[in-house]
């Protein structure tokens, strides 16, 4: 997986901790790019079309009781050119298959460790200013 | 007039798989989420405030060192339910495999001369798994014997199972305190895959033994 180069980054989490853990390891690892956290998958849907171009949306993958790979499906049929990486507290390679075939970009178990957490964000944002980066559409490398 | 009211239909009987497979999936999922919490909580507060306590040598930084491992802990048992639960819920691609394309690499032990011809019905990745599980990446000899039914491997006995006996699954749940991060957590997830393909797997005083379904009858041999 090739780290993506978002001009902003939304966490949709309904666990409010895990929201703000993920924000402060953003943070860390992407001083510069803005950061937002929303609880509901159907608030980011409602709310598609005002989403910044190339948005990293980071989905977690049980929402309020319900699983999100629907929202995945609907979000990038609204915004193709927002990428979704779904994190799971439990995630198996079937699961994260299928959350690739529903058109997220990559799909990760959520780390036991904050280091595990940056290391995990920091594979999935690049590093480097995206005004030296070459513009990367959100399709999946092989 | 009002109609008289209908009775509800009488349910049918819920399946105990599923319900086992649903339970084990939220208990995995569900109970990590919040223990995720309280790992990274105990981290960051570790990582803010950590210096400061241990200048002041204070019982917070007993209470958070206690935090942070009884987190992982309950970590590693969860985990060891993920296991199982991934073991079940695992796409398994079962073919007609010749024990030698299961056991290359290995010194194979057989009384009935060379059976690597012979087929067994499994899924021969999770098998190779399951031997290199018991055996390591080192070359280890495997007893292998014919039954009506199976294809019986002896895997060697590994020191971690020197006081387990019988079907691992059972010694895990049994003890996820005791058994959790270990080999039997791994024989575990193994016996789930080898009995969703008619096979067996047990642990005995002569070593792992791993009973593979044949696929094919005495009569064709």
């Amino acid at each position: 997986m090739k780290p993506v180069h978002p001009a902003a980054i939304l966490v949709v989490d309904d666990d409010s901790d895990h929201a703000q853990i993920a924000r402060i390891v953003l943070r860390s690892i992407a001083p510069g790019i803005p950061v937002d956290v929303c609880g509901s998958s159907a608030l980011v849907l409602d709310a598609a079309s005002e989403l910044p171009r190339d948005t990293l949306v980071l989905m977690d993958r049980i929402l309020h009781g319900r699983e999100s790979f629907g929202a995945i499906v609907e979000l990038r049929a609204a915004r193709p050119d927002v990428w979704v990486v779904l994190l799971s507290a439990a995630l198996s390679s079937v699961d994260r298959a299928y959350a690739i075939a529903c058109g997220a970009y990559e799909a990760m178990e959520k780390p036991g460790s904050l280091d595990g957490w940056r290391e995990m964000l920091g594979s999935v944002v690049a590093h480097e200013p995206a005004a030296t980066a070459p513009s990367r559409r959100p399709t999946r490398a092989a | 007039m009002n109609e008289p009211p209908t009775e509800p239909a009488v349910p049918g009987p819920t399946d105990p798989d599923d319900l086992v497979e649903a339970l084990l999936f939220s208990v995995s999922h569900d109970l990590r989420s919040p223990l995720l919490t309280l790992s990274l909580a105990g981290e960051l507060i570790s990582e803010s405030l950590g210096d400061r306590l241990r200048a002041e040598s204070s019982s917070g930084l007993v209470a958070l060192d206690a935090l942070q491992h009884g987190a992982r802990d309950l970590e590693r048992m969860l985990q060891a339910l993920t296991v199982v639960s991934r073991a079940r819920r695992r796409p398994l691609e079962t073919s007609r495999s010749p024990l030698r394309l299961l056991l290359g690499g290995h010194v194979v032990i057989s009384e009935a001369g060379d059976l690597g011809s012979r087929l067994v019905a499994v899924d021969p990745l999770a098998v190779r798994e399951i031997i290199d599980a018991v055996c390591g990446e080192e070359p280890a000899e495997i007893h292998v014997s014919l039954s009506e039914a199976f294809a019986l491997l002896r895997l060697p006995l590994d020191e971690a199972l020197a006081d387990v006996r019988g079907a691992p699954l059972v010694a895990l749940a049994h003890s996820l305190q005791r058994h959790a991060g270990t080999l039997v957590e791994a024989l575990g997830a193994a016996q789930v895959m080898l009995e969703r393909s008619g096979g067996h797997i047990a642990i005995a005083d002569e070593g792992v033994h791993v009973w593979l379904p044949r696929a094919e009858s005495r009569g064709s041999e």
